[in-house]
C-alpha cells in the first residue's frame, strides 16, 4: 500500500528512493558506528576516591587542613580528566586518632564501587595500621604523614606527599646549629609514632653535627601543663629548644615558656607552621620562634600558590598551610595519573578496577608531578616529596617569612 | 621556681576541687557515675572560651549567666538521660550517660569545631611581685573556691534544704518515708552540680587548651582525686584535689610525665588495698 501511494505520488522516482533510504540508512550506520563516535557516546566512567582524616581528637587541625586541601583538588578536577570523560565522587571519613577507626573507615571504603585510590590519614600509627590493608587490596594509598617508618616497610602502594622526618629534621637541626647556634639543645618530642619517629632523626643529625642534646623528654598529647618540665629543664641551662609536638603540645610550650619568660630560640616541627596554629599563641610569644614544613604557602609569592591561597580563603575562610597544600598536590596528581591511565589503555571498555588500581600506581611511582609546593617524583620506596623549608615568626604579628631552604 | 610550682599547684588544685565537687554532686543526683562528665566539662570550658572573648569587657556579667545556663542545660539534659530511666537497673542509667557525653562530644565539633581553644582574658598571665611571678587567674580562682567551698558547707550543713539533701542521698527510702521530696532534691543536685562543673570549665579553659575529645582525660582525674580524697566528705575532696596536684606537678618536676603517672596510678593501686574508701574515710551522716 506504502509501495503504491509512493508511485502515484512520485512516479518511476519511488525506485530512487528506496534506494536513496538504503543509501543513507547504510551510511547512517557506518558514520555513527565508527570507533570514534563510539568512544564519544561511551558512558561516563565514574571512579571513587576516600579520604581518611582524622578531624577529630589532637590532630584535628591538620586533618582539617588534609581534608580542605583534598575537597579544593576533587572540587576542581584538572581538564585531563574531563577530557578522559572521567568523573571522581569521593567521600571524607573522620578515623579519630585511633588506628581501629582508620582501618573500620578503610575497609568500609573497599566495599565502594569502583574505588580506584585512598587519601589515608596524616597520624602515622594510622597509617601504619592501613598498610598492610592496602597492599592486600593492592589499592593506591597516599598520605601526608611525615612518620619516616611509613615508607620503610616495603609497601609498593604506598605514595608520601610530604617530605619525611629524614629531609625535615636535617633541615631543623641544620638550621638550630648553623644559624641559631644552637649547641645544648632540649628535644620535646610527642609520645606518639610521630614524636618517635622525628626524635630518631634528630638525635641522629645532632650527633652527625657533634651536639648532644642535654635531654630528650617525651610528652603525652592529653598533657595540658608543661609547666613542671620547663622549670626543671631551665636548671640545666639549655641554649634551644627543638620541638617534635602535634599542634596543640606545640603551642601550650611555647606559651608556657614565654610565660615563663623563658626566651630561647625555640625551632618546631611542621605543626609550628599552620596559621591554626599560630593563631593559638599571642604575637610577643612567637618571637624567636621558627618551624621545618614543606611549603608556607601564605607568605609564597608564587603567582599559582597566591591564587591557590585565595581560592583556599573563600572556600574555607581560613589560610592554608603545608599540609593542605601537600595534600591538593597529592590529589591533583593522582587524578592526573588516573586520566592517564585511562587514557592509555588499549581496551577502555574492558579495563577493570583492578588493572586501572595497578596502572595508577605503576603512574605515580614512575611519573614525576610539579605540585604546588615543590616537585614530586618518587624515590624507590615510595617517598614523593623531597625538600624542605624553615619559617620564622618575628614576634610583631602572626606572619612568618621563609628563612632558609633546603633542597636534596 | 619553688614559688612558680607552689602557684602551678595551688592552680591546679583549685580546678579539681571545683571539678570534682560537680563530679560528686552530679554523682548523687544521678545514683551513678556519670560517664557524660567529662564531656559536660568540656562543654562549659569550650562554650566559655568561645562566648566570652566576644565581649571581654562584659565577661563579669557573661560568666556567671553561663554557668546559670549550664545549669539549667543540665538540669533539662536530666529529662533525657535520668528521669525516663531513673527506676531501672542502675547499669541503664550509667549507659545513657555514655551516650550522652558522645552525643555532647559530637555536638562540640559539629558546632565549636575540632581544634583546641583557650580562653585568654589577660593578655599578660602573670604579674611580678617581689620578684616572684604570680598568676593573674589565681587571684579569680582562689577566692571563687574558697567561696565555693564555704557556701557548699554552710549549705550542706546549716540549711533544711541541705541537710534535706544529705538525707536523701544517704538514704532515698526512708528520707522518703520522711516526706522529703526526691524529685526536689535530685533537682537541686543537679542544679548545683552544673553551677560547678560550669565554673570548673571557665578556670580550666583559661588555664589549659581545651579540644572536644579530652572528656575522658578529665573524667578519669577527677574520679581518681575523689576515690583518693574518699568522696563521702568535702574535707577528703578537697584533700585529694590538692594531693593530686601536688603530684601531677611535683612528680613531673622531679621525674618526668610518663614515669609520674606511672607513681601515681601505682599509688592508687596501693591505697585501694590500704584504704579503700579513701584517704578521709566517709563519715555516716556527714556525706556531701
Amino acid at each position: 500500500m506504502f509501495k503504491k501511494l509512493a508511485f502515484m505520488i512520485m512516479g518511476e522516482y519511488v525506485v530512487n528512493f528506496s534506494r536513496l533510504f538504503l543509501f543513507a540508512l547504510v551510511s547512517l550506520t557506518l558514520v555513527f558506528g565508527s570507533p570514534a563516535v563510539i568512544q564519544a557516546d561511551q558512558p561516563k566512567k565514574n571512579l571513587y576516591i576516600g579520604i581518611l582524616v582524622p578531624l577529630t581528637g589532637f590532630l584535628a587541625l591538620e586533618g582539617e587542613s588534609q581534608r580542605n586541601g583534598a575537597l579544593l583538588a576533587l572540587e576542581n578536577p584538572p581538564a585531563v580528566l574531563r577530557q578522559a570523560n572521567i568523573s571522581i565522587e569521593y567521600e571524607v571519613f573522620d578515623t579519630g586518632t585511633t588506628p581501629e577507626g582508620a582501618t573500620l573507615a578503610f575497609n568500609r571504603l573497599l566495599r565502594r564501587d569502583n574505588l580506584v585510590a585512598i587519601s589515608g590519614p596524616i597520624l602515622g600509627t594510622q597509617m601504619l595500621a592501613l598498610l598492610p590493608l592496602a597492599q592486600k587490596s593492592e589499592i593506591p594509598l597516599t598520605t601526608i604523614s611525615g612518620t619516616s617508618s611509613l615508607t620503610e616497610q616495603g609497601n609498593r602502594w604506598l605514595f608520601r606527599f610530604f617530605p619525611n622526618d629524614s629531609v625535615v629534621k636535617k633541615a631543623q637541626t641544620l638550621y638550630a646549629a648553623n644559624f641559631r647556634k644552637v649547641q645544648r639543645p632540649i628535644i620535646f618530642y610527642q609520645t606518639t609514632a610521630y614524636g618517635q619517629s622525628g626524635l630518631q632523626y634528630l638525635q641522629q643529625y645532632l650527633a652527625d653535627l657533634k651536639i648532644d642534646p642535654i635531654e630528650s623528654i617525651s610528652i603525652d598529647p592529653n598533657i595540658r601543663d608543661l609547666a613542671p618540665i620547663l622549670l626543671r629543664v631551665m636548671q640545666k641551662n639549655p641554649d634551644g629548644f627543638l620541638l617534635q609536638l602535634h599542634a596543640p603540645s606545640t603551642a601550650l610550650l611555647i606559651q608556657q615558656a614565654r610565660q615563663l619568660n623563658i626566651e630561647l630560640p625555640i625551632i618546631a616541627g611542621s605543626a609550628m607552621h599552620q596559621p591554626s596554629t599560630a593563631k593559638l599563641l599571642s604575637a610577643a610569644e612567637l618571637k624567636n620562634v621558627c618551624a621545618e614544613t614543606s611549603a608556607a604557602p601564605v607568605v609564597d609569592s608564587n603567582p599559582t600558590m597566591r591564587a591557590f591561597v585565595v581560592h583556599y580563603q573563600q572556600r574555607f575562610g581560613k589560610e592554608p598551610d603545608a599540609f593542605a597544600v601537600a595534600q591538593y598536590d597529592a590529589m591533583n596528581m593522582l587524578m592526573q595519573e588516573i586520566a592517564r591511565a585511562v587514557e592509555n589503555h588499549h581496551d577502555q571498555a574492558l579495563m577493570t578496577i583492578a588493572t586501572l588500581r595497578n596502572q595508577l600506581r605503576l603512574g605515580l611511582s614512575q611519573q614525576p608531578f610539579n605540585g604546588l609546593a615543590m616537585h614530586y617524583q618518587a624515590d624507590t620506596k615510595g617517598n614523593m616529596a623531597h625538600s624542605a623549608i624553615i619559617i620564622c615568626y618575628n614576634g610583631y604579628n602572626h606572619q612568618s617569612e621563609i628563612v632558609e631552604r633546603y633542597n636534596p | 621556681m619553688v614559688t612558680g610550682l607552689f602557684f602551678n599547684i595551688v592552680t591546679l588544685g583549685c580546678i579539681y576541687v571545683l571539678a570534682a565537687l560537680g563530679f560528686v554532686f552530679l554523682l548523687n543526683a544521678a545514683r551513678s557515675i556519670n560517664f557524660a562528665y567529662g564531656e559536660l566539662l568540656l562543654a562549659s570550658g569550650l562554650i566559655n572560651a568561645w562566648l566570652l572573648p566576644i565581649n571581654k569587657s562584659l565577661t563579669l556579667l557573661l560568666a556567671p549567666v553561663v554557668i546559670l545556663g549550664m545549669s539549667i542545660v543540665l538540669v533539662v539534659l536530666s529529662f533525657i538521660f535520668y528521669w525516663p530511666l531513673r527506676n531501672r537497673p542502675i547499669e541503664t542509667i550509667f549507659l545513657s550517660s555514655i551516650g550522652l557525653g558522645l552525643v555532647i562530644q559530637n555536638l562540640l565539633v559539629l558546632f565549636l569545631g575540632s581544634a583546641p581553644v583557650q580562653l585568654r582574658l589577660f593578655v599578660d598571665p602573670y604579674f611580678e611581685l617581689w620578684n616572684i611571678l604570680i598568676p593573674k587567674l589565681l587571684l579569680w580562682l582562689a577566692p571563687i573556691t574558697t567561696f565555693t567551698v564555704l557556701v557548699l558547707f554552710c549549705f550542706l550543713h546549716f540549711t533544711k534544704t541541705g541537710l534535706r539533701l544529705q538525707a536523701s542521698v544517704q538514704n532515698p527510702l526512708l528520707a522518703a518515708i520522711y516526706g522529703i521530696r526526691l524529685e526536689t532534691t535530685t533537682i537541686i543536685c543537679f542544679l548545683i552540680a552544673g553551677c560547678l562543673i560550669a565554673t570548673a570549665g571557665l578556670f580550666l579553659s583559661q588555664q589549659y587548651y581545651l579540644s572536644a575529645d579530652q572528656g575522658n582525660d578529665l573524667l578519669l582525674k577527677t574520679y581518681i582525686l575523689t576515690i583518693i580524697g574518699g568522696w563521702g566528705r568535702l574535707s577528703g575532696l578537697i584533700f585529694g584535689a590538692f594531693l593530686l596536684g601536688f603530684l601531677d606537678v611535683l612528680l613531673a618536676f622531679i621525674f618526668s610525665y610518663p614515669l609520674a603517672s606511672i607513681i601515681i596510678y601505682g599509688l592508687l593501686l596501693v591505697l585501694m588495698l590500704l584504704r579503700p574508701k579513701g584517704l578521709i574515710q566517709d563519715i555516716q551522716g556527714q556525706r556531701v
